[in-house]
């Protein structure tokens, strides 16, 4: 059921809880008429909306009118853009800013910093690690897998079971750590 | 600027100054900043949530006149106004004190958002000194701040520190962090033996609003209850005075700090001998 309330300038859609995407979809549908030419800002509630079904109903409105805005409710600031998608066998976290002292970012598969890793913050990954910024703090590679990082200064690498330590806070720039012969290794790039 | 219904009223700027490590000078550089503005002719008001180990009204020399406190404000037993200590000097430089008797938990953050949005529009800065941690007293302190000032000394601790402020300041909302480095000494910067402001900035990757080094004037001027930002010779108070320039939207170019010729000469000494 869709109720359709107006709030000023805007206009606001009320889904009953029962509703699904697929329902709110052709119920839009429904109101063609309605919307038809419309130029407003468009909010709804009552339904829970992943990014993606978002995307898919701001869609769905502009086919409608071109100038309907939908105010998004899943829609993330610049600063904490993070997301992960997985194929077949991988998963991928992707983290778009620093990482400061005290914060684990933690991934069932790679994972992939854009942005600096201080001294005191963790990432944790069962595949390869890669950091494109400065890794000062640790990282651990539960699994099998490699760390790469455009700034390599970390206060500890785990791979596996071997475990290394950077005492004197040495910097190599850009490099690989992995494992070689129950030993972990910087390849410099 | 936000227009209200019943006219145009300047918005106050809130700004929070912390720095998660003890000693590192939060409460004096709250103090100075705030002497500064009101020296610039603004309206400025102090709040210490340091609840239980209140300090700020020591430094200002004002610690006699307390009649009542922000645990008093907050339990509605007077208007907030009425808490407001004056201070001597200056005319537009209020504070609202710290209770000494009860502890952080006397406070609740909706309570401080409540007192905040009373005090909003009366003053053009309200400066909030955070105790040291990340317990209840840094929530209260942050809940309604917009804008905030980390200081950090340059040591690799007190950086550590400021590095986990800035990401729990970055949960909290808090977009506009900026970074007063505090007792730096040129000369131990210059023999390598101190941590350079490139170096914190390199890790904490927020803007740098003033150098402040490590003088004796600031010790003696504490002592006393006067304020360095009130002597014009001191190097530490004109470093303060530029911050709060900076703060009121002007550009001033950072002081260079470089070691006098005899410093040099020491600590070549002191090198050669290690």
């Amino acid at each position: 059921m869709l109720t359709i309330k107006g709030l000023g300038k805007k206009i606001k859609l009320c889904f009953t809880s029962d509703t699904t995407f697929a329902d709110a979809l052709s119920d839009i549908g429904k109101e063609r008429k309605l919307f038809h030419g419309a130029d407003c800002n468009i909010s709804y509630s009552g339904i829970e909306l992943s990014y993606d079904e978002e995307m898919l109903l701001e869609k769905s409105l502009k086919e409608i009118s071109e100038k309907i805005v939908l105010e998004k409710k899943k829609c993330l600031s610049k600063q904490q853009i993070e997301y992960s998608f997985s194929s077949e066998e991988r998963i991928l976290r992707v983290v778009e800013r620093n990482l400061r002292s005290g914060e684990v970012i933690e991934s069932r598969g790679d994972l992939v910093v854009y942005g600096d890793v201080n001294p005191g913050a963790l990432l944790r990954a069962e595949g390869n690690i890669t950091v494109i910024g400065a890794l000062r703090g640790a990282a651990h590679v539960t699994g099998s897998g490699k760390v790469y990082a455009t700034y390599m200064s970390p206060s500890q690498i785990k791979i596996g079971k071997v475990c290394s330590y950077n005492k004197k806070g040495e910097n190599v720039g850009s490099a690989v750590a992995m494992t070689e012969n129950g030993e972990i290794i910087l390849e410099c790039l | 600027m936000i227009k209200y219904p019943w006219g145009e009223k300047q918005m106050s700027e809130v700004i929070v100054i912390t720095s998660g490590k003890g000693g590192v000078g939060k409460t004096t550089t709250t103090a100075n900043i705030g002497a500064a503005l009101a020296l610039s002719g603004k309206k400025v008001v102090m709040i210490d949530t340091d609840i239980g180990l209140r300090n700020l009204d020591v430094i200002m020399g004002v610690e006699n006149r307390i009649v009542y406190d922000l645990v008093d404000v907050v339990e509605n037993r007077c208007a907030y106004n009425k808490a407001l200590v004056r201070d001597k000097r200056f005319e537009s430089l209020f504070l609202l004190p710290a209770a000494q008797s009860r502890d952080k938990s006397a406070v609740t953050t909706t309570q401080m958002k409540h007192l905040i949005r009373q005090m909003e529009g009366e003053f053009d800065y309200i400066l909030i000194d955070c105790p040291a941690g990340i317990e209840q007293g840094f929530e209260n302190a942050v809940a309604a701040a917009k804008r905030a000032i980390v200081v950090a000394m340059p040591e690799v601790s007190s950086v550590r520190d400021a590095d986990r402020i800035i990401g729990l300041l970055e949960k909290h909302d808090i977009k506009d962090i900026k970074l007063v480095i505090n007792k730096l000494r040129p000369k131990m910067v210059e023999s390598g033996s101190m941590l350079g402001i490139d170096d914190m900035l390199d890790i904490l990757a927020i803007d740098l609003l003033g150098v402040v080094p490590d003088d004796e004037d600031i010790i003696v001027a504490a002592n006393m209850g006067e304020y360095v930002s009130n002597m014009p010779s001191s190097r530490a108070g004109q470093a303060y005075t530029n911050i709060a320039s900076r703060l009121n939207g002007q550009e001033v170019e950072l002081i260079k700090f470089k070691a006098t010729f005899l410093e040099k000469l020491f600590s070549t000494k002191r090198r050669k001998r290690a």
